[in-house]
């Protein structure tokens, strides 16, 4: 299983009882050679006839020694542990493996066909994460496809790595005429497996778990949501670690205080954050409409808020809101954009900027301010048209993306 | 005409050009061909497609002097004979004397018709484009819309290809395509405007114009397969073909990869419709002499204002008379101008005053343009914004010590005032153009 290793207690064999897992099926077989693979990580694995063989003995629980009909060896038991590692055999006497084990669900492509992420490996730069969870808007949900739809039109920009170099090439920028992301490591980790039925905090925990693991190895944790709700178990676990500002560029401010305190609703999410210990500052960017609050009138201490008039009025309000010292976190809800150039999303707001100016406060904020994390949400695929609000979110992934990894590489 | 017969099919019962075939103008003619276009097919329906929104709006009566009908072949042919036929119709087309406009397609079918062309003459090439379109060509296939280009870049009698429009995030560095080719990204454009283009485009040279829809923003024009956020809005694509259009001499010019499949409510089908307009219209074909009738009075804004005034006039060429809305003069300091009429099109005119040596010059004497155009004190404010303005803010930008990026195509050339009067008008003419018979 992904995140297992050979070393945890419960891969001691003595006198377990195995099975093979639910989610162990054959790819191909033939006379010589079986590919097995477990749908539930998308792990893969050749193994001779021989290995299947004494797999089959594991159809009912069986320890290895009944299985083998003798004691196992050292070598022996090194490959059954990999093979329990890996999740094709289990653990008979564990309860729920499929929701113990499934943290994440398997992809048919990763972000610009880039590396998925491997138990292991060395530490990346950036790190991809789709948390495709919508059940907290009241609108039309269809957020859960914008991670996939992403990375689908995603796979026209390619990541490659230079043959002799090694190293990422990243992209040509053609309206800056420059170089970007050169050298800059990503890895996909898919996206976070929503269990329907169960509760919002039961996702939220297992989506900050694995938001956890990026932050702990030092990666950028880069979020494809989802509904705006998903922001929160980000924020959530960003704030234990560091006091942050958080950047929402939206159509709305999502401070509805009708929504009940406990839950966290992508109407409400922005007063959530706000309540998080560590948010020491939220900002409000592009605000318009006729908001259902008073908030724009008289915002709460720690907010800022900086509507389109104003930045179109004074470009520099927007930096002048983000304390310098302080590292910031970017929400960016595609309902930003007007819906001429971002119609697939579930509330199309009009009067929003046009992507020259927001990629212009992306690289604004990507070159002056620490940004520790950045989540791109609300994208609707099933009201897209002709997928161009997937493409505009490749855009702004990748103009952001590379503003931020340059600050980091300069510094 | 007859000849023309052979490569296409029967005329359609909706059609760009009700009218029977006039001598001289724009002959449009439909290449249903999607079979270079490997992302999404769908684009073989446009002709149809366009010509049911043109038949609907009556738009292209003006200037339009044919429909030719759908290139003729069968789905299944080979490409190969496929785009043969069309480089045998293109052929045909440039001999005589009507100025073809091909509707496709996808892009592919630019190949061909540019390879019969250049066979001619030599050739500058302006490719409207979100795309480079320089794939390194699959010499198995005769053309893919992604490496047409380069195919074309490598034809002998090309002398200069520009490429305007490249933009978004790409693997490689695409703006550097060898010694013929100048790429303008869309964030260039928008800098410089269409002074940017006619600058990299030499003056001498008779010119190609291939427009990709995808050159304009995805939410003007959806409906194609290759869609790249940030692109040109119509408003400017439009001052950037009528400024061509008028500055250069274009032999030829198609419109591809509008694809119904894919558009949102005939949308760019619209669009689609109103460039064809717009590159019927704003050929230059006849240059008129007209002279501005009515008593004129000066006041402390203009120089001379013109009252009850009207403008008739004849075309020096072939004698014919034209005469303008007088609503549509609002100011003028010369009673002779030159002009050149849209055919067929109304237009808003803004008369600008001229130097002695300017006025000499459009009368037929050797006085030649001495200061810069246009004078500041005697410019009307409708002028403010226009090409004219945006050239010279161009040209000051780029004098040494200004900030900013100087522009690197400028080859000095429009840094003297074109010495027609049409010339510097006639972007905002044309952006003023309401379309009538």
């Amino acid at each position: 299983m992904l995140e297992l290793t050979g070393s945890e207690p419960w891969v001691d064999l003595t006198g377990k009882k195995l099975r093979i897992s639910r989610w162990t099926a054959i790819e191909s077989i033939d006379g010589r050679e079986v590919v097995i693979f477990h749908s539930g990580n998308a792990a893969r694995l050749q193994v001779s006839r021989s290995v299947y063989d004494f797999l089959r003995r594991f159809k009912a629980p069986a320890t290895v020694a009944e299985a083998l009909g003798r004691e196992p060896d050292a070598t022996i038991l090194g490959h059954i542990r990999k093979l329990v590692a890996k999740g094709f055999l289990a653990d008979s006497a564990e309860p729920d493996e499929a929701r113990r084990l499934r943290r994440t669900r398997a992809l048919p492509f990763t972000l610009w066909n880039g590396p998925s992420y491997q138990p292991g490996a060395a530490a990346v730069d950036v790190s991809i994460l789709g948390l495709p969870y919508d059940l907290a808007s009241s609108g039309d949900p269809g957020s859960r496809d914008a991670p996939v739809a992403i990375r689908r039109r995603s796979l026209e920009f390619g990541y490659r790595i230079d043959f002799v170099t090694g190293r990422p090439s990243g992209w040509f920028d053609a309206e800056r005429e420059k170089r970007i992301l050169e050298g800059v490591t990503f890895d996909d980790r898919g996206d976070v497996m929503v269990q329907h039925g169960e509760p919002q905090r039961a996702f939220f925990d297992r989506a900050g778990e694995l938001v956890d693991e990026i932050l702990d190895a030092g990666s950028l944790p880069v979020i494809l949501g989802g509904d705006h709700s998903v922001t929160f178990p980000v924020v959530e676990r960003l704030v234990r670690r560091r006091k942050v500002a958080v950047l929402h560029l939206d159509a709305h401010t999502d401070s509805d205080p009708s929504v009940p305190e406990e839950v966290v609703s992508a109407q409400s999410v922005g007063l959530r954050l706000l309540g998080l210990k560590g948010v020491e500052r939220l900002v409000h960017f592009a605000n318009r409409g006729y908001p259902v609050n008073a908030e724009v009138e008289h915002p709460p201490e720690g907010v800022e808020m900086v509507n389109l008039a104003r930045h179109r009025r004074d470009p520099t309000a927007l930096l002048a809101a983000l304390p310098e010292e302080l590292p910031v976190y970017v929400t960016l809800d595609m309902k930003v954009l007007d819906p001429a150039f971002a119609p697939g999303t579930s509330c199309p707001t009009p009067g929003g900027l046009n992507l020259d100016e927001l990629k212009a406060v992306l690289h604004t904020v990507g070159a002056s301010r620490d940004v520790v994390g950045f989540d791109l949400v609300e994208l609707h695929p099933g009201r897209d048209i002709g997928s161009v609000t997937a493409i505009t979110a490749c855009h702004l992934l990748l103009a952001f993306l590379g503003e931020v990894m340059a600050r980091r590489a300069a510094s | 005409m007859k000849r023309l017969r052979q490569f296409f099919t029967k005329p359609p019962a909706a059609t760009f050009c009700a009218a029977p075939p006039a001598a001289s103008g724009t002959v449009i003619a439909g290449v249903p061909y999607d079979l270079g276009n490997g992302v999404g097919a769908g684009t073989r329906g446009a002709p149809a497609r366009l010509r049911a929104v043109a038949a609907e709006l009556g738009l292209l009566t003006a200037g339009v002097a044919a429909d030719l009908g759908d290139l003729r072949f069968t789905y299944g042919e080979d490409p190969e004979s496929i785009l043969t036929r069309l480089g045998g119709a293109a052929a045909e087309l440039f001999a005589g004397p009507l100025r073809p406009l091909f509707v496709g397609g996808d892009h592919s079918i630019s190949l061909p018709i540019v390879d019969r062309l250049a066979r001619r003459q030599e050739l500058a090439i302006l490719w409207l484009d979100a795309h480079t379109d320089f794939s390194l060509p699959n010499p198995a296939t005769v053309g893919d819309h992604k490496e047409v280009l380069r195919r074309i870049s490598r034809l002998p009698g090309i002398r200069r290809i520009v490429h305007a429009g490249y933009r978004g995030y790409t693997l490689g560095d695409e703006t550097r395509l060898g010694d013929t080719v100048r790429v303008l990204t869309t964030a260039a454009l928008r800098r410089h405007g269409p002074a940017a283009v006619l600058a990299a485009l030499p003056e001498e040279l008779a010119c190609y114009v291939s427009i990709d829809i995808d050159i304009l923003d995805p939410a003007f024009a959806p409906g194609t397969s290759t869609p790249v956020p940030g692109g040109l809005t119509l408003h400017e694509l439009e001052d950037l073909l009528s400024t061509v259009l008028r500055r250069r001499r274009v032999l030829g010019t198609d419109l591809v990869e509008i694809n119904p499949a894919c558009d949102i409510g005939d949308r760019t089908a619209h669009v689609g419709c109103q460039l064809l307009a717009v590159v019927a219209g704003s050929y230059c074909p006849m240059p008129l002499r007209g002279r501005v009738t009515g008593s004129t009075k000066a006041n402390k804004t203009y120089p001379t204002f013109i009252k009850n005034a009207g403008t008739e006039g004849e075309c020096r060429r072939c004698g014919a008379w034209f005469l303008f809305d007088p609503a549509f003069l609002e100011f003028a300091s010369s009673p002779e101008v030159t002009i050149c009429r849209p055919p067929g099109l109304e237009c808003r005119v803004y008369f600008v005053p001229l130097s002695n040596s300017e006025r000499g010059r459009l009368k037929g004497g050797k006085g030649k343009p001495t200061r810069s155009w246009p004078r500041a004190a005697g410019t009307p404010k409708s002028l403010a914004g226009s090409s004219v303005r945006r050239l010279a803010l161009a040209q000051k930008r780029d004098r040494p010590g200004n900030k900013g990026k100087p522009l690197p195509l400028d080859n000095g050339r429009n840094r003297s005032p074109a010495p027609f009067l049409c010339d510097l008008l006639l972007p905002h003419v044309v952006s003023q153009l309401s379309v009538g018979v």
